[in-house]
């Protein structure tokens, strides 16, 4: 799930220097027009939806993984 | 396809008064500035006789959700916004053509208690719908 995430992280900012520590503060990429499209992604390649809640929490890939994770757990 | 009119576009701006007067030169008038507290913003609309509705929107402080935009792009369009017959069921049409929602069906105080959405396509930007 790591590396898909990623794949979608760097497709959706345009730039390969995303890791599992990156977040909105250490990205200068992840605007929040990024950020909408990177949850587009995200629904489309895990078949699931977020809440508004939800995708204002998904601000890092480790944020972004808990709720997927949550998500597939339910 | 759910029926749907548009209704305003959404300018995002530091000041408001600043960006009304130059709107004024094209023959726009300046309605009142409300604060709106769900969504943490000034909002002012400007009316013409023959051109669209413009809705100003600025930043009340560093948490508004038009602060990152404008500091990318300054005074810029951020939204269109349409009017549907009845909000909920244009949401779940909207999903399944992939839009996302990014703001809940709550009641803008700045349109008549009206309540209104925000929606986000990937190849169309943000959308504000507002029931009738």
């Amino acid at each position: 799930m790591d590396e898909k995430i990623i794949e979608l992280m760097k497709s959706a900012f345009n730039t390969d220097d995303i890791t599992t520590m990156t977040s909105q503060s250490n990205c200068e990429k992840w605007d929040s027009l990024h950020h909408l499209n990177l949850i587009v992604e995200l629904e489309d390649a895990f078949d699931m939806e977020f809440e508004p809640e939800e995708i204002a929490e998904m601000k890092s890939f480790s944020t972004i993984k808990q709720q997927i994770t949550a998500k597939q757990g339910k | 396809m759910n029926h749907i009119e548009f209704h305003h576009f959404g300018i995002a701006c530091q000041n408001i008064d600043k960006t009304a007067e130059a709107y004024s030169a094209l023959g726009y008038s300046k309605g009142e500035t409300i604060f709106d507290p769900l969504q943490n913003i000034n909002i002012c609309f400007l009316t013409h006789t023959e051109m669209p509705l413009v809705e100003l929107l600025s930043p009340v402080d560093d948490k508004s959700p038009i602060v990152q935009i404008l500091e990318k792009n300054g005074v810029t369009p951020y939204h269109t916004c349409y009017v549907v017959d009845d909000l909920d069921s244009t949401i779940r049409t909207f999903k399944r053509l992939r839009y996302i929602i990014v703001s809940k069906p709550k009641e803008a105080c700045a349109i008549g208690h009206r309540r209104v959405a925000f929606l986000y396509h990937a190849d169309m930007g943000l959308i504000e719908l507002v029931e009738k």
